[in-house]
């Protein structure tokens, strides 16, 4: 008697390990990533590669809100086929404490906005950014946004992958 | 064969018997932990008989057990630290913090509705995860789990449409075609009729549902829902 075949999913790893980033294959797969920001940090998001244009990433503040585009709100989701390519989203912290801007990445599929479901995740590289006029670079990264595709089986995933930078100001 | 012995003598040969046992038992005891090479090694930790060494020994233990705690965060958040640190508390944030508005939904319409409850089952809808296949096929809720909360979603259906509670996500580049998803308005039944996730959903009778009907067989079901998902 032979044992079935489980394929176990990169959802159901996530949901094993109980934890934000698991380790697949030798790289380190996030669902999702916290940022530490001060209370008036610049955070710019530069989309570099749009495979897939269902993609989209959420950026939610911890203790403040996040002004862009006349808007103010505690979450924002920046569509890659919507949002302009960079977007700069100022942090305005509530003083009640540290701020920290978390960030995931979701898609669009057949009308529903998806996040953390099935083999998907992002790996997170370190960058360099360009310091704005009286700014400086606190933090830039990237994030390699990954997503097994239902519609091309020979390209297993798409790439999504979004460039972050955090400024403040200079001392 | 017997001797006569004074009652002195006989006390003393009756000690002399029960210090001979005791010196047997006492070698064999050595032989069987000792010989040959230590063959006795217990397993897991062994509490002290003395109480004195006790204390001590807690300590010990409890070292070794926070050190694999230790190395269990630093493996998972990259700081071995237990004090509440700025990287310490992002590592809790990431995994324990709530939501920070309250529950609102952002409810998605299928682009091709065609406001038939059974719409998700017809579909093979790759969407919800392939994990979810199972569950929806036998009218259990899409569930995901999130990395923010650390704590399991159940998508939210009513009629066709369904979609994950989102907590007022906010697109402010929103095009006529995106904005749907934000404006989408199901009115009070919802809040006089919440939604419970461990309820199976029956093709056809969300309506029956929304006004909290539920049959014996649909209770026995929940049961089976509430395990499996603990």
């Amino acid at each position: 008697m032979t044992e079935p075949d489980i394929v176990e999913t990169v959802a159901q790893r996530f949901v094993d390990a109980n934890a934000a980033a698991i380790d697949l294959d030798g790289e380190r797969l996030h669902r999702a990533l916290v940022l530490e920001v001060g209370a008036r940090t610049h955070v710019r998001v530069e989309q570099l590669s749009v495979e897939d244009p269902d993609h989209f990433v959420v950026l939610s503040l911890i203790h403040g809100v996040l002004e862009v585009a006349d808007t103010a709100a505690s979450q924002v989701r920046l569509r890659a086929t919507t949002s302009p390519n960079p977007t700069t989203l100022v942090v305005n912290g509530d003083g009640d404490g540290d701020a920290s801007l978390l960030l995931w990445t979701g898609w669009r599929e057949d009308g529903v906005d998806q996040s953390w479901l099935g083999d998907a995740g992002f790996i997170v590289e370190d960058a360099t950014g360009e310091p704005d006029a009286g700014r400086t670079v606190v933090d830039a990264l990237v994030v390699r946004s990954r997503r097994a595709s239902t519609r091309d089986e020979g390209n297993p995933f798409t790439d999504y992958v979004v460039k972050v930078v955090l400024t403040d100001e200079s001392d | 064969m017997f001797e006569d012995l004074t009652e002195q003598e006989l006390l003393i040969r009756f000690a002399l018997a029960w210090v001979a046992g005791a010196l047997i038992l006492m070698l064999l005891d050595y032989l069987g932990n000792n010989w040959p090479k230590r063959r006795f090694r217990p397993r897991g930790y062994q509490v002290p008989r003395n109480p004195l060494l006790r204390p001590r020994f807690r300590r010990e233990v409890r070292a070794i057990k926070h050190e694999q705690i230790r190395q269990t965060i630093e493996s998972e958040f990259g700081t071995p630290s237990l004090a509440l640190s700025a990287k310490r508390r992002q590592a809790v944030d990431a995994r324990f913090v709530e939501p920070t508005a309250p529950a609102m939904l952002a409810l998605a319409l299928p682009e091709d509705d065609d406001g038939e409850g059974a719409y998700w089952f017809a579909r093979d809808h790759d969407g919800w995860g392939t994990e979810n296949r199972e569950r929806l096929a036998q009218g259990l809720a899409p569930r995901r789990w999130n990395p923010i909360t650390g704590e399991e979603e159940f998508a939210e259906r009513r009629g066709a449409v369904t979609a994950w509670p989102e907590a007022g996500i906010v697109d402010p580049f929103a095009t006529d075609e995106t904005a749907e998803l934000l404006s989408y308005d199901q009115g009070d039944v919802l809040d006089e009729h919440p939604w419970d996730p461990t309820v199976p959903w029956v093709p056809g009778d969300e309506i029956e549902y929304l006004e909290g009907k539920r049959s014996i067989d649909e209770d026995e079901d929940r049961s089976d829902d509430l395990s499996a998902a603990g």
